[in-house]
């Protein structure tokens, strides 16, 4: 069977074979979980491949850490600490915000506002095909990572895990075209989806209508509908509204705050309450930040 | 057999560490062509059934639906093998039109199945990579050729 499938003969039928066994691997992989164990194994002789192929860019990154002179990391040093003077005075703001915040959401007998825990991760490769914007990260299950988690960097929120490994777990970029986030414009709290759109640099909100107040400039958080998202990440800004003759929607452009495409060290948001089906509490992240919004 | 599996194994590799943003669509199937190499101009045993399996290597490393590049391999190989006596007279630069035009084959598979099973966009840009693929196929074929011949 063998010496008949590995041939150089040229057949239709062998090609129609082989057609027809890529087909049922595709049905197989879409309706049954038969092939899971095998997608475990490839996803870790995967990982295997990439570190071979990231060897040179690690090289350099650790060229660059240990090979620089005094004066290069002294400058560095400096940068770094101005850098923490300024988040330091910012967090002062931010605490004072918070404690008022509780203050008016006591008045108005609101309950307080969830708080999440963020745990740190590092990127460790990218989806190959542009058509799927998925990134690798080096955290998993062992973390207490679970499907659906979101994904955030410094400047706004990524993504969300979709497939959770043991020390690893793929996330869907927001620019994905199979990926939405519900967002609000707060202030005027306008609700939205904002869907990807296959460009790291646009996002899309569809279906607004023309007389809501939108416009350029506008900074959309995620709004906590929907259940998957924490209220309040910044998403993006609109750049740009388009309306075409006849429609009775206006097409709202968004680009991305998040550094999708160059972002290395991201944040996963864990829930003070995890969520279904999320071990339990002491497998959790072993250390992790707390950030109340 | 080792040094196919070799350069089958770098060739992915290398697709795999890849670029980011979107350069991503200008980016050569390396794996691809290597396979074709192989096929076109390789020992007797790199047919359909080699192409299948590179494929569905690729499809496990990429994370996406087992059988789909499987299939895409394996459609583009035929359609190589059909051509397979001629491609050896060829001069380089011929060589490197056929690459290109076994690449539209093989991204006009790959959009196909993208629209039918995931509801993908059809977005020109996917078609770029067509150039990429022509550009790299003679220095390719030089490399591959003194790997196939041990000439180091």
């Amino acid at each position: 069977m063998a010496q008949r499938i590995f041939t150089k003969k040229v057949s239709a039928p062998r090609m129609l074979l082989l057609v027809g066994l890529a087909v049922a691997l595709l049905l197989a992989d879409r309706y049954t979980t038969w092939l899971d164990p095998a997608r475990a194994w490839s996803e870790r002789a995967a990982h295997r491949l990439v570190s071979i192929g990231n060897a040179a860019g690690r090289t350099a990154v650790w060229g660059r850490a240990h090979l620089a002179g005094p004066g290069d990391l002294a400058v560095e040093n400096q940068q770094l600490r101005a850098e923490v003077l300024v988040l330091q005075g910012q967090l002062q703001q931010l605490a004072e915000l918070s404690a008022e915040n509780a203050q008016l959401r006591a008045l108005l007998e609101a309950g307080p506002r969830a708080r999440q825990r963020l745990l740190m991760t590092e990127l460790i490769g990218v989806s190959p095909d542009p058509m799927r914007h998925a990134i690798r990260i080096d955290r998993g299950s062992r973390d207490g990572v679970f499907e659906g988690q979101p994904v955030i960097d410094a400047a706004g929120l990524m993504g969300q895990v979709v497939e959770v490994w043991e020390q690893r777990a793929e996330v869907l970029l927001i620019s994905d075209e199979r990926h939405a986030v519900p967002v609000v414009v707060p202030g005027t709290e306008v609700r939205a989806i904002a869907e990807g759109t296959g460009d790291y640099q646009r996002l899309r909100l569809r279906h607004v209508h023309p007389t809501l107040e939108v416009k350029n400039g506008d900074l959309l958080v995620t709004s906590g509908l929907g259940e998957r998202f924490p209220a309040g990440y910044a998403v993006g800004r609109v750049n740009g509204i388009a309306q075409e003759r006849g429609q009775a929607f206006v097409e709202v452009s968004v680009a991305p705050l998040a550094h999708l495409d160059r972002s290395r060290h991201l944040l996963l948001v864990f829930p003070e309450t995890p969520p279904p089906g999320a071990p339990p509490e002491s497998s959790g992240p072993p250390a992790g930040a707390t950030a109340g919004e | 057999m080792l040094r196919i599996a070799l350069t089958i194994a770098i060739a992915l590799a290398l697709t795999l560490t890849g670029v980011r943003s979107d350069w991503q669509f200008f980016v050569p199937p390396l794996a691809l062509l290597v396979t074709l190499y192989w096929v076109l101009l390789g020992p007797p045993g790199c047919g359909l059934g080699f192409a299948f399996v590179v494929g569905l290597l690729w499809d496990l490393a990429s994370g996406g639906q087992a059988g789909q590049y499987a299939l895409a391999f394996c459609v583009t190989a035929y359609l190589a093998q059909l051509l397979e006596h001629r491609v050896a007279h060829f001069t380089l630069v011929y060589q490197a039109l056929l690459a290109g035009l076994l690449t539209l084959a093989y991204q006009l598979v790959v959009v196909a199945l993208g629209l039918a099973l995931e509801g993908e966009s059809l977005r020109l840009a996917q078609f770029h990579s067509i150039w990429a693929a022509m550009l790299v196929w003679p220095p390719l074929v030089l490399l591959l050729g003194r790997i196939h011949e041990r000439a180091w």
